[in-house]
């Protein structure tokens, strides 16, 4: 029986290439969404983390989130708060938008190094590896003259702005003229603090960073759901109509003696030899394309295991449906 | 007296199209012996190939018996089925019927490899039934790389796979040159001559002399040497009814008479109305084809029988 699907997928080789090519191009555009989704829900809070790792952040009141609203206030408000001083503010390089986060030398090793090294002084930057800035290069931060010393992963936020490390001093420098202005403290305790102030969790400041990128997350899941539905389709259309266009093969078979348990069980196992390859096309595709996205895009590793599923069942119900149709197929159409 | 491989008695086959009725086999009967080449003989809708339906177990029978090497085939289901489709008929269709994705010997072994065989084991034996048709070197070759003649001899191969006891062959000439017809023909006695009992359908008479008997499916043809006569019928008398054999042409003399379809249902309806003078009928025998509407007498009625012949001469002479 395996002779046989092997010499129709043979004997159908374009069009079944050519059906391969197109679920995968599909299948890699939802392998797209689902990691840019992932992507969305993961950014925040990885920035709150290469931001200030797993700490609580003591804010002034009228700080919404560090990376949505930040208001830096005199550091002697926090003079009374034990830790690490902190400042996060909006910023630029070369007339891209940034956050700048800036701590002290000693506190700048949360980030992973990934080339260089960390900023040890004024006029040093480490920045996101997605800046596309290499070590060396000389840069306008915030208007001040300032050199890229070291690269790091994963610490973009609100959906792709780069986060820029740099030391306390020359982040006050540049982002608030060089007052001793401060966003929080972190520490990794829970102090009881002024009533002034507020304590964030780093979850929390996930969380803040996560609104503004609602409406984005709702529409690319939209998109992904109209594409988990354009694939069930074409995937059980092609199945389908793959049946149809055999019947007359299946209708010969059935005349000669074929057992329909097994003509409908090749059917399954063409459907589902064709559906995997696309997922496996599809998989290696979206490594390809990925790449040049804009934003990064996280594909988890689940997702091989939901669209391949998926993908799956909906080959298995078509292959079903065809399988009703060779049921249904009189052997007397052979002598038609 | 052999006792047949092959018994059909008292076959009806009905079937509704387009809410009417239509009965391609009626009480049909014939039997064949073991290693005997049998012809079904008739123009298309004789129910040439309802017959090999019927036989080949796809189709179901309105009523009668249908019995090959003592099997009820009309009792068969399922597996039961399968195994007799396999095992003691072989198929050959109209137009061979090969599956275009196969090869040749793929093609022979094709009823084989779906029962799940070995699959060396049906190729061997399908190389085996190409020699013995004299293809042997074309094992290897797609379906449209073969001639008409190749292949229907490898669909004869095909039929043959499961050495079965009886063959059935759609048309096993229709498609084909008189070169390759011949060769189908010889390759069809030969087969018969080792025993196997071999039921074509055809509608070529050029095949009668080489087979061992013919049977006629539309048997009821019109008589030809007999007189013109009158015909009187009364007030609701049927002169012919819907699905019986087109004998006659009918000229009104006088009368009138109605033209009524007859519904599976059991309902009617009059189509046409014709009254003196006119021909009603004059199709059916002309075409060889059974009665296609009822006819009934309105009111008293008069009429002439004819045959085609003097119907055609008749009719001649009037314009």
């Amino acid at each position: 029986m395996l002779l046989l699907i092997l010499r129709d997928l043979q004997y159908r080789r374009w069009r079944v290439g050519l059906t391969v090519v197109l679920m995968a191009i599909i299948m890699t555009l939802l392998f797209i969404m689902t990691g840019l989704v992932e992507q969305f829900n993961t950014e925040p809070y990885m920035a709150a983390n290469r931001a200030g790792g797993d700490m609580n952040w003591v804010v002034d009141q009228g700080t919404g989130g560090p990376f949505t609203s930040p208001k830096p206030v005199a550091a002697e408000r926090f003079a009374d708060v034990p830790g690490e001083p902190i400042l996060v503010a909006p910023s630029s390089i070369d007339g891209f938008q940034v956050r700048l986060v800036a701590r002290s030398y000693d506190a700048l090793v949360e980030p992973t190094l990934v080339e260089g090294r960390y900023p040890s002084s004024a006029g040093e930057v480490m920045i996101d590896e997605s800046a596309d800035l290499p070590i060396g290069q000389s840069v306008s931060l915030g208007g001040q003259p300032a050199t890229i010393v070291g690269l790091t992963e994963d610490a973009t936020v609100l959906a792709g702005v780069n986060i820029a490390f740099v030391t306390l001093d020359f982040g006050q420098s540049v982002a608030v003229s060089g007052q001793d202005l401060l966003l929080a403290k972190l520490t990794d305790q829970t102090p009881t603090v002024d009533p002034s102030l507020k304590i964030l969790t780093a979850e929390q400041i996930g969380d803040d960073a996560l609104v503004p990128l609602d409406g984005a997350i709702s529409s690319v899941t939209l998109i992904k759901a109209l594409l988990w539905l354009i694939t069930v389709i074409v995937i059980a259309a092609i199945i389908y109509i793959s049946a149809l266009e055999r019947t007359r093969d299946f209708a010969v078979l059935k005349a000669v003696g074929g057992r329909t348990s097994k003509l409908g069980g090749s059917l399954l196992i063409q459907g589902l030899v064709m559906t995997l390859l696309a997922v496996v096309v599809a998989g290696l595709l979206q490594l390809a394309i990925a790449p040049s996205f804009p934003l990064k895009v996280r594909v988890p590793t689940s997702a091989w295991f939901t669209i391949g599923g998926g993908a799956t069942l909906a080959s298995i119900a078509a292959g079903a449906a065809g399988v009703m149709r060779v049921r249904s197929t009189s052997p007397a159409e052979a002598f038609a | 007296m052999t006792t047949p491989l092959v018994a059909i008695d008292d076959l009806v086959v009905e079937y509704i199209t387009d809410r009417y009725s239509i009965r391609p086999l009626d009480r049909f009967t014939m039997h064949a012996p073991p290693g005997e080449l049998v012809a079904l003989l008739g123009p298309s809708g004789s129910g040439k190939t309802t017959l090999l339906s019927i036989l080949s177990g796809m189709i179901a029978a309105t009523s009668g018996s249908v019995s090959v090497n003592g099997i009820d085939v009309l009792g068969l289901q399922g597996s039961a089925l399968e195994h007799y489709r396999r095992e003691t008929i072989g198929i050959v269709f109209q137009g061979f019927n090969l599956i275009p994705s196969l090869t040749a010997r793929e093609n022979v072994a094709a009823p084989l490899l779906v029962a799940g065989h070995n699959r060396k084991a049906c190729l061997a034996r399908a190389e085996e039934l190409l020699h013995e048709v004299g293809l042997e070197d074309r094992g290897d070759h797609k379906p449209m790389q073969l001639s008409g003649g190749q292949q229907q001899r490898v669909a004869v191969a095909r039929g043959l796979v499961g050495d079965p006891m009886v063959l059935l062959a759609d048309e096993p000439t229709a498609n084909l040159d008189h070169i390759s017809a011949e060769s189908v023909v010889e390759l069809l006695r030969r087969l018969r001559d080792r025993g196997r009992t071999i039921i074509i359908s055809t509608h070529d008479n050029r095949l009668l002399p080489a087979v061992d008997q013919v049977v006629h499916m539309n048997p009821d043809q019109a008589e030809t040497d007999v007189e013109v006569a009158e015909v009187e019928l009364p007030a609701g008398g049927v002169l012919f009814h819907q699905s019986g054999a087109s004998d006659f042409v009918y000229e009104i003399l006088s009368g009138t008479v109605d033209i009524v379809r007859e519904y599976a249902d059991g309902t009617s309806v009059v189509i046409a109305t014709r009254s003196a003078p006119a021909y009603v009928g004059e199709l059916g025998p002309m075409l060889g084809f059974p009665r296609s509407a009822t006819v009934v007498a309105q009111g008293p009625t008069k009429l002439l029988r004819l045959t085609t012949e003097q119907f055609r001469l008749r009719h001649a002479e009037q314009t």
